[in-house]
């Protein structure tokens, strides 16, 4: 029977195990700023600052190669555009051409993150409502659809 | 020991590289233009988001123009082995609508309208692919393209492989 892993937990997962870029945005597990879905700005931040948002686009399925081959649009944010630049560049770091990660679930299982490479962006894109800097990116993430026991 | 007919290809020859890169711009062009059909459909007045989505009545002052849908451009490039096509607006809220913004109230808004036309033509490739590669590739009508020649009989040679 086909699975599709939960995509967003799993970006999740890796994202935040990532030190070079939990280290720029200050992500940590009492104050976190690294966010998966929904979109918008997450209820404990008031102010700009450093801070990670991802959302999921979908992507076609595979009728052969057991790979979900999905979009992720990611929103880098900072107090200055600057700011949201170098997040930009720290997630760029972690994601763009990552090759064959693992990937811990909290159940013990193991998924693998097959390849990532950024599709478009990044765009300077300010809030234009509030006026917060941010930095607009899209990329393509290849995950093996089911996971492995440890 | 066996014997063999070779069928071969030569791409180098210049009719085949013609048709070949014509078809490859012309497929190109014709998914632009297709992405760009149901983009402006998707963004069409009425059809589209409308007035400015977290303005309740009787706030009016934007108004659903059409702009944007007669904004949207295809243009094609030659990028060397890349034949390319794009799709664009020049309008800045474009891209606020297809990447999403944040009202002063808190909520998130989003309206791909791009990215989703372009996935909804990418459906119809195969299609479009077989009516342009019979214009590009096949012998009706066309002296040059899709020539066959064959230089040895069909009979009387086994060479040892």
């Amino acid at each position: 029977m086909p699975t599709q892993v939960n995509q967003n937990l799993m970006l999740y997962n890796y994202l935040t195990s990532v030190t070079a870029l939990t280290t720029e945005v200050g992500h940590s597990s009492g104050t976190p700023r690294i966010f998966g879905p929904p979109l918008g700005i997450p209820a404990g931040i008031t102010a700009p600052c450093k801070f990670l948002i991802f959302g999921d686009d979908g992507g076609a399925a595979s009728p052969d190669v057991p790979v979900a081959d999905v979009r992720i649009t990611c929103y880098c944010y900072g107090a200055t555009q600057s700011e949201a630049q170098s997040v930009f560049r720290a997630l760029h770091a972690a994601l763009h051409r990552a090759w064959d990660k693992r990937i811990t679930l909290a159940t013990g299982s193991v998924a693998v993150l097959r390849s990532a490479n950024k599709e478009t962006g990044p765009v300077d894109m300010p809030e234009p409502e509030l006026g917060w800097p941010r930095v607009v990116c899209a990329y393509r993430v290849r995950f093996c659809e089911w996971t492995f026991a440890s | 020991m066996r014997v063999t007919v070779r069928v071969e290809a030569n791409i180098r020859t210049k009719e085949i590289l013609a048709a070949g890169q014509g078809f490859a711009q012309d497929f190109a062009r014709e998914l632009g233009e297709l992405t760009a059909r149901y983009a402006r459909e998707n963004v069409a007045p009425g059809v589209g988001p409308g007035p400015h989505p977290h303005r309740p009545p009787p706030f009016r002052e934007h108004q659903d123009t059409g702009e944007l849908q007669r904004s949207i451009q295809v243009a094609q490039e030659d990028r060397g082995f890349l034949k390319t096509a794009r799709v664009f607006t020049d309008l800045e809220y474009g891209l606020y609508l297809e990447a999403g913004w944040t009202s002063q109230a808190g909520r998130h808004f989003r309206y791909p309208w791009l990215m989703p036309a372009a996935m909804q033509a990418q459906q119809e490739m195969a299609g479009i692919a077989r009516s342009t590669a019979r214009r590009w590739l096949s012998g009706e009508g066309r002296t040059y393209a899709g020539r066959q020649n064959v230089n040895a009989p069909l009979s009387g040679t086994a060479w040892p492989e």
